[in-house]
């Protein structure tokens, strides 16, 4: 799985000029060739400013622009995260419609325009049709926000899909097979459907545990995010901040399956990946000041603040926060 | 910023200490409830929707509720637990209670399914206690066909050349048959059945077949025995079919059933229904079932089922038959809305034990959670005109063969 997320990496890293992707074109509908890219730069992308309680749902179609990511040309939404509070979690959801789909990456970037992370496609997971929504495939995931002016911090996102998803397609499950499993049925042999992807769909964007905002849900739902629902959130794959990125590794353009974005347009600055997030060590002395930091909020019972402060020493490669706050909250009275 | 009282934290960090390994809940079941009238007045009239399908023919509120978790996951070793209550009413008013016998609780289900712990086949999932056993069913009649859920216990799907073999015991007594009270244990009789399955047999691209068969075991007391009861055992056989076909599957069934199970076969009996008081008179039947769901494009989905019994013996002068014939199909307007029709007819030749016939035509719009004819939650707007001849008693209200229902239903499984 880690050579899949370099593989991915290695995509968005490279910069060189080359031949098209003749597979995205293949697969794309012949407007999206066509179609002229929008801008020179991310930057220049108009990011449509979001709410804290967004929940919305946004048609890809021709009218949506498209540009000449390093990953292939994609049509794109773009969006400005909202600026005040912490970190906050975002769902993603790519509808099926008529077995086709948008495959979309997450992308999410700095008050620069600089890439900082991106959540692939295949961090999505598929959730069968249910409660009037078809069959979707889902991510869920934590937008980073430490402290004020972090270069780190997340503050756009663009979904976009890249040449690589629009090759691949998607099982979803055969209804008549849903059905079964809900009942306790013999389930029927058959075959399942697959989604095409392709470069139109709907897709919705939600912030918070279904979108409720309210103090004491946002803490429960934390909570119980935690208790239950940690594995379900997505980490994404981190990417260099502009004070250290370096050249493009040759090392990862080497295992890049596939050659270059088009030529016509130059592609953002390449990035080199930093230290994947599961594999940072922490240290000694930051993993002090968060596990005081942890006890003191636990003393205080701001136990938002305290769960805030496990992910973010989690995060940073923290191996002891966990415990330190459930000993914590062991010893409240 | 929030603050929580220290006492319910720490239940739940205790909680969430000793559940690492495990999964959440799982939270399934299926729902349907509704209103309707009938032109004859009174509520809506239903009938035999087993015959001629389900749509527009459902009077009850009926809910499953099942929750299932896994408790333990270590090594390749899983075990899950399940437990399932079903509750049903006839809807007629707000508080329906047990007290009054308005309503009905069921327990159906309650086991533990353990995956990896058999050596010789790891696979395989050991199973005991109350379970919906691989239930085959026809949806759009809700007609399970070969079914022997009940408690019991077995170990399923090993994997045994191309498919898989299952085989399991379950207790299904009869308890409303025999009323004497001077025998005692005279209510019910202890039956148990044998199945063993074998599944996945691949026959040519895109089919499979499923071959099963079941014993009937009636299990009698001595005083049972002493009072003459009947006892005998009867073999159900049971072969399927699945293929896939335009986007979806059709299902050809053949059954063939001794004694009790005969009777079954006629009286739309899956298995574990066993006819013992029409045992004992050498008793054979045969059913032929054609069922499936397919797509004709992308408008058009259609449900349809079709099936044949033939029952026979020794004191029947001729064979007595059955032959239903049901679809449902549907044109989608968009992925949330679509219009049904449903068309069933069914007539039954029981020679002197009288002939029976009834038919019904529905036209439902219906709003759904997803374009396919399987999406569910789903609430549907329908008309029915359901007749049936003078064999059937006055289900129709006032004397009347024939009657129209409206009503609104919602339905739902998860």
């Amino acid at each position: 799985m880690k050579s899949a997320y370099l593989l991915l990496l290695a995509g968005f890293v490279t910069g060189l000029a080359g031949c098209s992707s003749t597979p995205a074109e293949q697969k794309a509908p012949a407007s999206v060739a066509e179609q002229a890219v929008c801008c020179t730069d991310i930057s220049q992308f108009s990011f449509v400013p979001l709410s804290p309680r967004t929940d919305l749902e946004v048609t890809i179609d021709n009218s949506t622009p498209a540009f000449n990511f390093s990953t292939g040309k994609s049509r794109f939404l773009a969006y400005a995260l909202p600026v005040n509070g912490g970190q906050f979690t975002v769902t993603v959801m790519s509808m099926v419609r008529d077995n086709t789909l948008f495959a979309s990456s997450v992308m999410l970037l700095n008050k620069d325009f600089k890439p900082v992370r991106v959540i692939p496609f295949s961090e999505f997971k598929y959730v069968p049709s249910t409660f009037l929504d078809g069959d979707i495939m889902t991510a869920r995931f934590v937008v980073q926000r430490n402290y004020r002016d972090d270069p780190n911090n997340e503050l756009y996102m663009v979904l976009l899909t890249t040449n690589n998803d629009l090759a691949d397609t998607t099982q979803l499950i055969h209804p008549a097979k849903v059905y079964a499993e809900a009942q306790s049925l013999a389930v029927p042999d058959i075959d399942d459907p697959k989604a095409v992807h392709v470069q139109q769909g709907v897709m919705r964007v939600t912030f918070g545990d279904n979108g409720s905002q309210g103090a004491l849900s946002r803490t429960t739902g934390a909570l119980s995010d935690w208790l239950f629902g940690k594995e379900d959130v997505a980490t994404g794959q981190a990417m260099a901040t502009p004070a250290n990125a370096s050249a493009a590794p040759t090392a990862n353009n080497a295992m890049a399956p596939r050659s270059v974005p088009m030529a016509t347009t130059p592609v953002a600055t390449p990035y080199a990946p930093s230290v994947p997030v599961s594999g940072a060590t922490m240290l000694p002395e930051t993993e002090q000041f968060y596990l005081q930091q942890i006890k003191a909020a636990v003393a205080e019972r701001d136990i938002d603040k305290a769960l805030r402060l496990v992910n973010e020493a989690e995060r940073a490669g923290s191996q002891q926060a966990r415990s330190t706050f459930v000993e914590a909250v062991k010893t409240l009275k | 910023m929030a603050k929580i009282k220290a006492l319910p934290i720490a239940v739940a960090v205790s909680a969430a200490l000793l559940s690492l390994s495990a999964s959440a809940v799982e939270f399934h079941g299926y729902m349907r409830s509704g209103i309707g009238i009938s032109d004859n007045g009174d509520q809506q009239g239903c009938q035999s929707k087993n015959y001629i399908g389900r749509l527009g023919n459902e009077c009850q509120t009926y809910v499953e509720a099942d929750f299932q978790q896994e408790l333990f996951n270590r090594d390749g070793k899983t075990f899950k637990v399940e437990t399932m209550i079903a509750y049903q009413s006839d809807q007629s008013n707000d508080w329906e209670s047990t007290k009054d016998d308005d309503s009905e609780f069921a327990i159906r289900q309650a086991n533990i399914q353990a995956t990896g712990v058999l050596n010789f086949a790891p696979e395989a999932t050991l199973w005991a206690g109350k379970r919906f056993y691989q239930r085959h069913d026809i949806h759009l009649t809700d007609f399970y066909y070969w079914d022997v859920s009940g408690a019991g216990a077995g170990i399923e799907n090993i994997n045994v050349g191309p498919g898989k073999l299952s085989l399991a015991w379950t207790r299904s007594d009869r308890d409303d048959a025999f009323v004497q009270p001077d025998v005692e244990n005279g209510e019910a009789v202890n039956g148990n059945i044998f199945d063993i399955r074998y599944a996945g047999i691949p026959l040519w691209d895109g089919t499979t077949l499923e071959v099963g068969a079941d014993y009937y075991m009636a299990n009698l007391t001595d005083d049972q025995d002493d009072a003459g009861y009947p006892d005998d055992d009867g073999v159900l056989l049971t072969a399927e079919m699945t293929s896939n076909v335009m986007g979806g599957f059709n299902k050809f069934v053949l059954q063939y059933g001794t004694e009790g199970y005969a009777h079954a076969l006629r009286y739309t009996g899956a298995g574990n229904w066993y006819g013992l008081e029409n045992s004992g008179e050498d008793g054979k039947a045969f059913r032929i079932i054609d069922h499936g769901v397919v797509s004709f494009s992308k408008k058009v989905e259609v449900g349809y089922a079709a099936w044949y019994a033939r029952y026979d013996r020794d004191d029947f002068d001729s064979a007595h038959d059955v032959y239903s014939l049901a679809t449902r199909p549907a044109y989608k307007w968009s992925d949330f809305t679509r219009t049904y029709l449903e068309v069933g007819y069914f007539k039954a030749d029981d020679d002197d034990w009288g002939e029976t016939s009834q038919s019904k035509v529905t036209l439902a719009q219906a709003w759904s959670a997803g374009p396919s004819w399987w999406s569910r939650p789903e609430i549907r707007v329908y008309v029915s005109y359901i007749k049936g001849d003078d064999g059937l008693d006055h289900w129709a209200r006032d004397g009347e063969d024939d009657a129209v229902n409206f009503g609104v239903q919602a339905e739902a499984w998860w």
